[in-house]
């Protein structure tokens, strides 16, 4: 197997509450259940080596757990190395982009997680451009140029600091289906590149393929997973509280159980050459670790088979 | 007595891999169904301060997400009604919710308190409409964290303690207002730990304000559960089981993380109800003696599994009710 691709995986494990459980036969008994697998970073880390990942992406939201378990971002970026595990990236949200009045305070916390991804020794920084629709938008072209502004300036500091960040749309987002393509074209392609997530973007109503093909030269990273919604009514993701379906509705799952035409995209990255990280993205699972095994094997048996 | 079983069974973020599903409405329907089936017509729901995270969840666990998919709490009560629970006993709030919500809402600590009271009322009357009688708060951050907030200054944290009974005492005040009484909850890894409660109770109207004492939380930081139960059971408005056979041999309370010891022989706070060391038949005998009356929140904080863990809820009460009934 060639070596372009590092396989990266979103944490999304949300609160894990131990740094390594040391009476782990004792933790058991306690139960006699699988409760004590999935407590400590020191197995979950384990499992993302076990399972064929090189990487971990972060989300700002565990950030005070994984601070107070480790103490420093460098202490857990080599408690990961430990385990074969680099970081990769991190989330990241630009609430209130579209306010002109809170630019400053938008671009200074976006710096603040450029640094904080660098202590981690990360790269993406994979960015929210906005609020969700419901209750922000439709925006105006003055609201998106007040979005991309923020991009720019954050971006520059960026890639001042070694960091990429990457446009990250979601299909629930301030910008979508009508104008997320224009909000790219608004930033600065020498420091404001794409994340593509797979699902998102189709979830929107665009097609992942052309997408791909026209902004190939801005995506630095990808946030691959499927999805069985091809385009998603306007009034389902401009409606308020989407992402988590209240009777249970999956708008994310594995590689290759969705619909998305996964081989056929991979084909174009493999002719365009891309090298980098891909990161799986399993919100929605029920069961993290058989999420992560499905879609690793996906990954390199079935489109590594085409490009790796 | 009345069996009161609390949502505090689950931890949204640890309860098992699969944060997502717990944040969902559909799982709380089910989880709703479940408190019925094992016979519990009444529950308590620790509530979290609304912010914008929390609330796009479909879990019940602040107002604004009770709100926004049931229009109101009287909506909510009648979705409960319909499953077969008849009110919301018991509403909490933390003060440790305050603290974790500041990053987010950027709260600077001087307003600590005045977002605590305005958490706090609208916990309180939310649970007016939900038919409810008792606000229970804890009324300050774990010890950890306001070492870090204060740089360890020992003055400002008797300070944040003292204007945190004054808080209290307002609080007190207005939700008797609306029918609700104010009962204060002490667990082992904030200011109000153990034998702490007696002088902090000095601090607060005994007629605003009362004291809902809870075992585990007692017995951790060393104080005697027994003798605090004789002490407070007849003033007490509500009671809280929660069960442990944790000891904090090694000053965990202190850290950050109080409820999931990162050292030491054991790393597990929380048991269910029944399967930890609490002699649970000597208090429901205090309880009866002292003619208590009121709720008894059954709490297996964090259980690792929900299903099992109702269900134990259950069993537990009536062992203890029959065990009692066989003494007497």
């Amino acid at each position: 197997m060639a070596n372009n691709i590092k396989l990266s995986h979103m944490s999304h494990w949300k609160t894990v509450p131990y740094k390594q459980i040391d009476n782990f036969r004792d933790y058991y008994y306690e139960d006699k259940s699988n409760a004590c697998y999935y407590q400590d970073w020191d197995r979950i880390l384990r499992y993302h080596k076990a399972t064929g990942y090189d990487g971990i992406e972060l989300a700002p939201w565990d950030l005070a757990e994984i601070l107070g378990l480790f103490g420093t971002p460098a202490e857990f970026t080599a408690f990961a190395k430990d385990h074969g595990i680099e970081v990769s990236g991190m989330f990241h949200g630009c609430d209130d982009s579209h306010i002109p009045e809170k630019h400053d305070e938008v671009v200074a916390a976006g710096k603040a997680a450029v640094d904080t991804l660098k202590a981690f020794g990360g790269k993406h920084l994979n960015t929210c451009p906005g609020n969700n629709f419901y209750g922000n938008g439709p925006l105006d072209d003055a609201g998106l140029r007040t979005i991309a502004s923020c991009l720019d300036e954050i971006g520059a500091y960026a890639e001042a600091n070694g960091i990429q960040i990457g446009i990250h749309n979601e299909f629930f987002c301030v910008t979508n289906k009508e104008n997320h393509r224009q909000l790219i074209e608004l930033t600065d392609p020498r420091c404001v590149h794409y994340c593509l997530d797979t699902a998102q973007v189709v979830l929107m109503g665009d097609d992942v393929i052309d997408f791909y093909e026209t902004y190939k030269d801005r995506i630095c990273t990808f946030h691959w997973k499927d999805t069985a919604d091809l385009g998603v009514p306007d009034e389902i993701r401009y409606a308020k509280d989407v992402e988590i379906c209240d009777d249970g509705h999956r708008w994310f799952w594995e590689p290759g159980e969705g619909l998305l035409p996964m081989e056929e995209l991979w084909k174009h990255v493999a002719a365009y050459g891309f090298k980098g990280w891909v990161t799986i993205e399993d919100d929605g699972s029920p069961d993290y670790l058989a999420a992560m095994a499905l879609s690793s094997y996906y990954m390199k048996q079935v489109l590594g088979k085409i490009y790796w | 007595m009345k069996a009161v079983a609390s949502y505090g069974i689950v931890n949204a973020d640890t309860s098992g891999p699969g944060a997502f599903l717990r944040a969902a409405k559909w799982y709380w329907d089910e989880l709703t169904d479940m408190f019925a089936a094992a016979g519990f017509t009444s529950v308590m729901i620790p509530m979290v301060v609304n912010t914008e995270n929390v609330s796009r969840n479909g879990a019940p666990i602040c107002t604004a997400s009770v709100k926004t998919r049931f229009g109101s709490p009287a909506g909510y009560l009648a979705y409960l009604n319909e499953k077969g629970i008849g009110n919301v006993e018991c509403i909490g709030v933390t003060a440790q919710s305050m603290y974790n919500s500041l990053f987010e809402t950027g709260l600077p600590m001087e307003k600590f308190f005045d977002g605590f009271y305005d958490y706090a009322m609208d916990a309180a009357e939310a649970l007016k409409e939900l038919k409810g009688s008792t606000l229970l708060a804890s009324p300050t951050p774990g010890i950890g964290f306001l070492r870090l907030a204060f740089d360890g200054d020992e003055g400002k944290m008797d300070k944040f303690l003292k204007d945190s009974a004054e808080c209290m005492n307002r609080i007190g005040a207005d939700v008797k207002g609306l029918g609700i009484n104010l009962a204060i909850r002490n667990e082992y890894w904030t200011e109000l730990r153990g034998a702490g409660i007696d002088s902090y109770m000095e601090l607060l109207d005994p007629a605003k304000v009362s004291f809902a004492p809870d075992p585990a939380h007692l017995h951790i930081a060393g104080a005697d559960y027994l003798e605090v139960f004789r002490k407070y059971a007849g003033a007490a408005k509500a009671v809280c089981f929660t069960d442990t056979k944790f000891t904090d041999p090694d000053g965990v309370y202190q850290t950050i993380s109080p409820e999931f010891p990162q050292d030491g022989a054991a790393q597990r706070v929380y048991w269910d109800l029944g399967y930890g060391d609490m002699d649970f038949a000597a208090i429901y005998k205090i309880l009866k003696e002292t003619g208590f009356d009121g709720p008894v929140l059954l709490e297996s904080k964090y259980s690792l599994d929900i299903p099992k863990g109702i269900l134990r809820l259950r069993t537990f009460w009536n062992r203890l009710e029959k065990n009692y009934a066989k003494e007497a």
